[in-house]
């Protein structure tokens, strides 16, 4: 007989303990078989979505009776719910066992390492286009294109990867001739402004040859990353936020954290010691449950209004134009307004830069100080202008400009010429800083020797005229025929580069930075626009000799060749920033990036005249002359026509020695209506800017001028020239940046019993006005303002989200901060304080 | 050395502006700082072993020192106000100011860890401690700062969605929550160097922990930036110390307080980190109704997030402690540095992330999705190629 009684009964089981590997490894499983179910069951899912989306939880109720009114139940659908009962079973019968798994320790943190991993892998893995669209895939369609994304994104991650801190990249110093201009450049617009421009020109420099190394480093690895590509698209890593099995991994962390919330009762929890964690779980069981109904119910779009356009109720879903939906009500754009920030720019005439002077955003008492030059016995150079904002205006009211002939003695004058000329309209008054005004049909214009840059055209062709000095005269004629202005080319690897300014005429042929190669094969004055056999517009060059053409808008034809074989014939439109546009990218050399401005005067056109502005004789009246291109010269006299071409002629009103003209303009007051709305924002009236420009400030020499000017070019308002003919400012709104802001006010549109629209009334323009960082919401839409463009002043881009998980989400992240803030600001003090009470 | 010279002592050159001028004069400072707590380190270690327990005596370099952590705060302050007066906004939009503003925020959380820990108190040895933390970190931030006026800074205008009240909370926090956590990630270096060295100079442990730790600190990419100079520097100090290092106890004990140090650190740092994180969602719902957009920037700061979750969850339930949590930490600050600098390397980034504002090559373009869908013939202009 045994003794012991022990020897005969089999010794109790351990229970599982799970590992950080082995939970790891079932969660990996875990989300690969929802990754799988998932896109099996799609089609359920898909169908479920048409049903509720807009159609809120009655539409979600309904919508499993609308997919079974499709003729029968096939075999799938039958296996998935044999399949998802006996899951469900399972699940039942091994709840206890699920429910250890999710309380491990090592499964909560397998969880948040694997969610980790998850994300990560949005970083690493560059989405593809609009993956927020859960139906984008990459298709046969789009592969060529995402995989050319893919290439471009791991080439220069990688790149960078083997060249740590720079070491082994490219450098190149700045050429000699760059740095003694920079230097000239710091002399006139400061240290500051200069080192900026030596910080981008060295980072251009070195991203050229950069980016030529990292295009031979995607081209020596496309084989295993063109791999790399079609793996992570089998994977879906490339919608990574979309796909099922991510969607799976947020489930169980949501399950995990649910379950261990759950561990105990809640006089567990709320102690001081657990309290914030306890609420951080909380927060982010009700975000994550929000964030399920996102994915779920809520959609986004984009909205296309337009200030002449009525109501719409349609919008685009995820941005793609072949995929709409519909609101229960419509929207109506009231008004729009997209106001640009104001700058100033500084010319200074000695100086002769390749690239533009800096801009100036301006604001209430701003100060810009330039022209440092170390005087004779200063060590220090002191800048010798200072330009200080007193006020800007929104409103300013533009009048005809005063000119008066100063004295000898006056501190000022420019000398001006004071012509009558027929009014052809804005568009044939090219050339900017050129002062006009109307006057009963005809205009008076106001050109100055010592602005050399103003000119005027006739719109036929007729005559081409500019004022200059005696002594310059001759020089204004070209010496070199049909230069037809210049090309601005930036390489867009050169981030933050000053453009080139190539002078251009057809046939010239030059190479850029990155040695990109372009030839000018075509010029036009009158490009029009026709349709292809796809109905694209595309620009067309008039067929005629380019000096007889009408200005009307001007392009060139390139032929741009790559360093890498690529090439590409581009037609290059006045006036058209491409970047701004967005139509950038979609050039084959998109990399080249090319503005052209023409030139008027030295481009093939109608015949030049200069109107010789001579010293004055003894006894003060000023002589001129009209020179034409044969060197003839015609004496002028006041009152007299000028003898040019043309039925309508020009006439000389005044010569001034010293003239001293001032625009005149007037402050408009704000005058906010009674309920308060102010449409400032909206008016499309010119605004104004008080400036002191103030000469050796800080000296005993100090001179101060208030100068007023406007962003209209109307009179020349946006221009001020100095009178020593130093300098010369120009006011503008710079739309070549981001904007101030954009905003739409909207109107709301429901269908009454019999049909018939009304607005609804949802209180004055404030309450229905959106901006940027300011939304408008209405029956569970928000409506924010996303887009606008400066082509189309009367369009607004309304974003549109339909989300009734934004509440959820957003109650979630405020519940972990104050969890948050509990645990570890909260909790440490008072533990602290009862650990000095007396006990 | 030239220009770092030209910097350090370069404030009163001409034609430097305002917030230019009071950031050297703050450079100064935090130069001054990290010399005097070091001389106060060595000053301590000479009469290490005839000062008697209890709290640290204090030194005249050791009150330099915090005199001119307090003073380089303050001018640093000045220099960010300056700068904000000049771009007539948060100075938080290139990556210029951001590091200024990371700089102040690693002096004001190691201030706060000075006077919170009181580490002196604890005795000479902590007292040592914590004078070669102050001049890692005062170190640090010269270079940050030094770092900051290479970069370009031209004013740029705020984009209408940058205009936000949520800008500078959102921005501070995470800065601040970036300094405080990195200064834990620096504890884990020092304290990851030490045991590689205490294995050098005494032996006892495995070469295969000793490769680790070596691979570690000096192959990770992008940490080489402060992990091998915390490495060759501990590695120096140790091994002048050599004749005088403690029994293996007493680095067991140091080696338990670092790591409750860096904890604090941690502490300091994750509930800012946490709210700097979602005030990031609270904006983008109200720029663009959506809380969440998947954006690089975002996604790489949802791992530093979840990173340090994973960091909590270890310790507190899992019981880590030691090289095991530090390793974690590690890996928290090298997310940080990840999501602070690298994010604009990371492949999903090359495509336009919104985030990009910091970018000077960002070209101006309205709205944020899609060109603009107008009828009639004005959609002429709208021409991808041309022939």
């Amino acid at each position: 007989m045994n003794s012991n009684p022990s020897a005969s009964s089999p010794p109790a089981a351990r229970p599982w303990v799970w590992g950080f590997l082995t939970s790891s490894l079932v969660i990996t499983l875990l989300a690969v078989v929802g990754q799988v179910v998932g896109t099996a069951g799609e089609p359920y899912y898909k169908a479920l979505e048409a049903g509720w989306v807009h159609k809120g939880w009655s539409g979600l109720l309904a919508a499993p009776g609308r997919y079974l009114e499709d003729p029968g139940l096939h075999a799938k659908d039958y296996g998935f719910m044999f399949a998802g009962l006996v899951w469900c079973a399972l699940v039942w019968l091994q709840r206890a066992a699920i429910r250890r798994f999710f309380l491990a320790m090592q499964t909560g943190v397998a969880l948040v390492v694997l969610c980790t991993i998850g994300v990560s892998i949005g970083v690493l893995v560059p989405q593809i286009g609009n993956f927020e669209d859960s139906d984008q895939r990459v298709t046969q369609v789009n592969r060529a294109e995402e995989l050319d994304s893919f290439l471009n994104a791991q080439g220069v991650f990688l790149y960078h990867l083997q060249h740590l801190y720079g070491i082994g990249a490219p450098k190149r110093e700045l050429p000699p001739e760059i740095v003694a201009g920079l230097d000239r450049f710091g002399q006139l617009y400061g240290r500051e402004e200069r080192d900026n421009r030596e910080k981008a020109m060295r980072e251009s420099f070195a991203m050229e040859a950069k980016g030529v190394e990292i295009s031979e480093f995607i081209a020596d690895h496309e084989g295993w990353l063109t791999s790399a590509f079609d793996l992570s698209t089998a994977l879906s890593f490339n919608r990574a936020y979309k796909s099922y099995w991510f969607a799976t991994l947020c489930l169980l962390l949501a399950l995990g954290v649910g379950l261990n919330l759950t561990r105990y009762s809640p006089k567990h929890w709320f102690t001081i010691h657990k309290a914030g964690f306890a609420i951080v779980h909380i927060g982010v069981l009700v975000m994550l449950g929000g964030g399920m109904l996102t994915k779920m119910i809520g959609d986004r779009g984009i909205l296309h209004m337009d200030l002449r356009e009525g109501p719409k109720d349609t919008y685009e879903r995820h941005f793609n134009r072949t995929k709409e939906a519909r609101m229960p009500f419509s929207l109506r754009l009231d008004q729009f307004g997209r106001k640009d920030w104001l700058a100033l720019e500084v010319h200074f005439s000695e100086a002769r830069f390749k690239s533009r002077p800096p801009r100036y955003t301006v604001w209430p008492d701003r100060t810009v100080d330039l022209d440092f030059t170390a005087a004779d016995g200063q060590s220090e150079p002191r800048p010798q202008l200072r330009l200080r904002v007193n006020a800007l205006h929104d409103h300013v009211d533009i009048r005809l400009p005063k000119v008066i002939e100063q004295s000898k003695d006056a501190e000022y004058g420019l000398p001006l010429v004071d012509l009558e000329i027929p009014d052809f309209g804005d568009e044939h008054l090219l050339s900017s800083s050129v002062t006009q005004a109307p006057e009963g049909g005809r205009r008076r214009l106001y050109l100055s020797p010592f602005l050399p840059s103003q000119a005027v055209f006739h719109p036929l062709n007729l005559w081409r005229l500019r004022v200059a000095r005696e002594q310059d005269a001759i020089s204004m004629f070209p010496t070199e025929e049909g230069m037809l202005g210049v090309l601005e080319v930036e390489i867009a690897t050169a981030q933050g580069a000053e453009p080139e300014v190539v002078p251009i005429q057809v046939g010239s042929t030059f190479k850029t930075l990155g040695g990109y190669s372009i030839r000018v094969d075509e010029a036009t004055r009158n490009a029009t626009f026709e349709r292809d056999e796809q109905d694209r517009p595309y620009p067309r060059a008039d067929t005629g000799p380019l000096d007889e053409q009408p200005d009307r808008l001007r392009a060139v034809w390139i032929e741009i060749q790559a360093p890498d074989g690529r090439s590409e014939r581009r037609a290059v439109i006045e006036g058209l920033n491409a970047v701004a546009l967005g139509l950038q990218d979609s050039y084959p050399v998109s990399a080249v990036v090319t503005r052209l401005r023409w030139n008027g005067w030295s481009a093939p056109g109608g015949p030049r005249y200069v109107l010789a502005f001579g010293e004055p004789a003894e006894g003060g009246a000023v002589r001129a002359r009209l020179i034409d291109e044969l060197g003839r010269s015609f004496p002028l006299e006041l009152g007299k026509a000028l003898p040019m071409p043309g039925e309508e002629p020009l006439v000389l009103r005044g010569l001034f020695a010293r003239g001293a003209l001032s625009p005149d303009l007037r402050v408009l007051p704000d005058e906010p209506r009674a309920d308060g709305w102010d449409d400032d924002f909206y008016s499309t009236a010119p605004r104004g800017i008080e400036l002191e420009v103030i000469r050796d400030p800080d000296t005993p020499q100090e001179r101060r001028e208030s100068v007023r000017m406007a962003t209209t070019e109307e009179n020349g308002s946006n221009v001020w020239a100095s009178p020593d003919g130093h300098f010369a400012l120009l006011f503008v709104e710079n739309s070549e940046m981001m904007p101030f802001e954009w905003r739409s006010v909207l109107s709301v549109l429901e269908r009454d019993g019999e049909g018939r629209p009304y607005v609804v009334d949802l209180g004055p323009e404030r309450k229905r006005e959106i901006r940027v960082n300011d939304y408008f919401e209405y029956r569970g839409y928000r409506f924010f303002q996303t887009n606008a463009d400066a082509r189309f002043p009367t369009y607004s881009g309304i974003g549109v989200v339909y989300d009734p998980g934004i509440p959820w989400v957003l109650g979630g992240m405020y519940t972990i901060i104050a969890g948050m803030v509990i645990a570890y600001i909260l909790r440490p003090i008072v533990l602290s304080r009862r650990s000095q009470e007396p006990t | 050395m030239d220009k770092f010279y030209e910097y350090t002592f370069g404030f009163h050159q001409h034609g430097l502006v305002a917030s230019d001028r009071w950031l050297r004069i703050s450079g100064w400072l935090v130069l001054l700082c990290a010399c005097a707590a070091l001389l106060s380190a060595w000053l301590r270690l000479r009469s290490l072993s005839r000062t008697p327990a209890g709290p640290a005596p204090s030194n005249p370099a050791a009150r330099v020192a915090v005199l001119a952590l307090f003073a380089s705060v303050g001018t640093t302050l000045v220099s960010i106000w300056n700068r904000g007066v000049e771009v007539n906004h948060f100075p938080a939009q290139n990556m210029s100011e951001v590091l200024v503003v990371f700089g102040f925020a690693m002096l004001v959380a190691i201030a706060v860890l000075h006077f919170v820990m009181k580490l002196r108190e604890s005795g000479q040895g902590w007292a040592i401690a914590d004078d070669v933390l102050l001049a890692l970190v005062a170190g640090s931030t010269l270079l940050v700062n030094y770092e900051s006026e290479h970069l370009p800074n031209a004013q740029r205008d705020l984009p209408p969605a940058l205009q936000s009240y949520w800008f500078s909370p959102h921005l501070v926090a995470l800065i601040f929550s970036y300094a405080s956590l990195g200064i834990a990630g620096l504890i884990c270096a020092v304290y990851f160097s030490m045991r590689f060295w205490l294995g050098v100079f005494r032996g006892g442990r495995s070469l295969w922990s000793q490769f680790l730790v070596f691979g570690l600190l000096w192959l990770v990419p992008f940490t080489q930036l402060v992990t091998i100079p915390v490495f060759l520097v501990t590695g120096l100090c140790l091994s002048l110390a050599r004749r005088k290092l403690p029994a293996a106890d007493a680095f067991k004990s140091i080696e338990r307080t670092m790591e409750q140090v860096s904890y604090r650190a941690f502490a300091v740092g994750i509930p800012f980190l946490t709210a700097g994180l979602f005030m990031g969602a609270f904006w983008a719902q109200e720029a663009w109704a959506n809380y969440w957009g998947w954006d690089s920037k975002e996604n790489t700061a949802l791992v530093t997030w979840l990173v340090y979750i994973a960091y909590l969850h270890v310790r507190m339930l899992g019981g880590y402690r030691g090289e095991k949590a530090m390793a974690v930490l590690l890996g928290g600050a090298l997310s940080v540095f990840t999501t602070f600098q690298l994010f604009g390397y990371m492949p999903d980034t090359q495509k336009n992330s919104l985030h990009k504002y910091t970018d000077f090559s960002l070209p101006a373009r309205e709205g944020q999705q899609g060109q603009a869908r107008v009828g009639g013939d004005e959609q002429a202009m709208v021409t991808p190629s041309q022939r």
